[in-house]
């Protein structure tokens, strides 16, 4: 059974050379290929100096965490208060979840419409982010 | 005193509670005009039908004079009006407004805490709901002899297992958001509906306690009765600080 991701807010999956193949945020005027290709160019960027690359930075009170599989760079941001650890367990999920459903080999064949990721969103279980905002919605 | 009399009493003053969380209710419809707030309207609703209607069973046995109600050794006679007399009585229509209220409750939990229905899961809810809905009515003996109260028994245990069912998700979903959830504002909310959960579960559960002393030769109206309807009053409560107090301001 899934587990409920609460942890992670913002979700970004972009290729290497930064194009956006899925995202789930919740602040809306962020353009997200911009956003992306920054990213991916900061990453790179520290592949250059670090061979590892990015793990993850921060910003204010938000902790951004960076997982690379199959040439595919997985970002999620956080609150600072959660372990990194546990933010670390859930963008694996995510890539986890993502592989499943679109193997490397799918991937390497992909004809460059973003659309094909779309369905990804009903793959991500349920945030806490989205349960307040029905609430406020609704009742408060 | 009669604990019918002094049972009419505390049900009058959870009458009054839930006509006031109602309203609540309402007004917030009003302000929303979201399917969410009318989920919970209706629900709470139902919940204040089902307690006016256990209200009415005392009224009746204590002041309608109708005699085979008065004397339980008396025969059924077999009216379509009897038929609903006896329900009354026994509570079976209170199960009935209960149960689609519990049945509201799941949906409104999958729309507030979910992306969408799990399949086996909304087809064991609807097999259970339909269960509990057709034994509160039809799962019947009026006359006074021990299947009558093994039958009633039997009824309080479905809805305390369906009123578990479906809150008891209901409670861990909304303890896992009040342990992740930052403002305190949401953590006071998600609390609230938390305990909810847990005083909504307790209150068929006391009163299949008091059914059970009832079962094995009591009178009833134990204490169980009524710390049933203390959890009644405090899931009030909890709805009150989960639902309407929240403000995002």
């Amino acid at each position: 059974m899934l587990r409920l991701l609460k942890i992670l807010r913002d979700i970004w999956i972009l290729t290497d050379s930064g194009i956006v193949l899925f995202h789930r945020t919740y602040d809306q005027d962020l353009d997200e290929q911009l956003f992306g290709s920054l990213l991916s160019a900061l990453n790179s960027f520290a592949e250059e100096i670090s061979k590892g690359g990015l793990s993850n930075f921060e910003l204010q009170n938000k902790r951004f965490t960076l997982l690379k599989k199959n040439n595919i760079i997985f970002i999620a941001n956080s609150s600072k208060k959660f372990r990194e650890k546990k933010v670390m367990e859930e963008l694996k999920e995510i890539v986890g979840k993502f592989f499943k459903l679109y193997p490397p080999q799918i991937i390497d064949n992909w004809d460059n419409d973003i659309g094909f990721f779309k369905n990804f969103e009903t793959e991500i279980e349920e945030s806490l982010e989205e349960t307040i905002a029905r609430f406020r919605k609704a009742f408060w | 005193m009669d604990p019918q009399f002094i049972g009419m009493v505390f049900e009058s003053v959870i009458i009054v509670c839930a006509t006031i969380i109602l309203v609540l209710i309402l007004l917030k419809y009003l302000e929303k005009r979201h399917q969410l707030t009318l989920y919970l309207l209706i629900i709470f609703l139902l919940y204040t039908l089902a307690i006016v209607f256990s209200w009415l069973s005392k009224v009746l046995i204590l002041y309608s004079g109708i005699e085979y109600i008065t004397d339980r050794l008396l025969p059924d006679p077999g009216t379509l009006f009897s038929w609903f007399i006896y329900r009354i009585i026994d509570f079976r229509i209170s199960f009935v407004f209960l149960s689609i209220a519990i049945y509201l409750s799941y949906v409104l939990k999958v729309k507030v805490f979910e992306k969408g229905y799990k399949t086996v899961e909304r087809i064991v809810v609807i097999i259970t709901f339909i269960a509990t809905l057709l034994c509160s009515i039809f799962l019947y003996e009026s006359n006074d002899n021990f299947l009558h109260y093994l039958l009633d028994a039997i009824a309080f245990l479905l809805i305390f297992i369906f009123m578990a069912m479906i809150y008891f998700p209901f409670m861990v979903r909304s303890f896992q958001s009040y342990r992740l959830a930052e403002q305190d504002l949401y953590k006071k909310a998600f609390l609230s509906l938390c305990l909810m959960s847990l005083f909504f579960i307790l209150v068929p559960f006391n009163f299949l306690l008091d059914r059970l002393t009832i079962l094995a030769g009591g009178p009833g109206f134990t204490i169980f009765y009524f710390l049933a309807w203390i959890f009644v009053f405090l899931g009030i409560i909890g709805a009150y600080f989960g639902y309407i107090r929240p403000r995002r301001d």
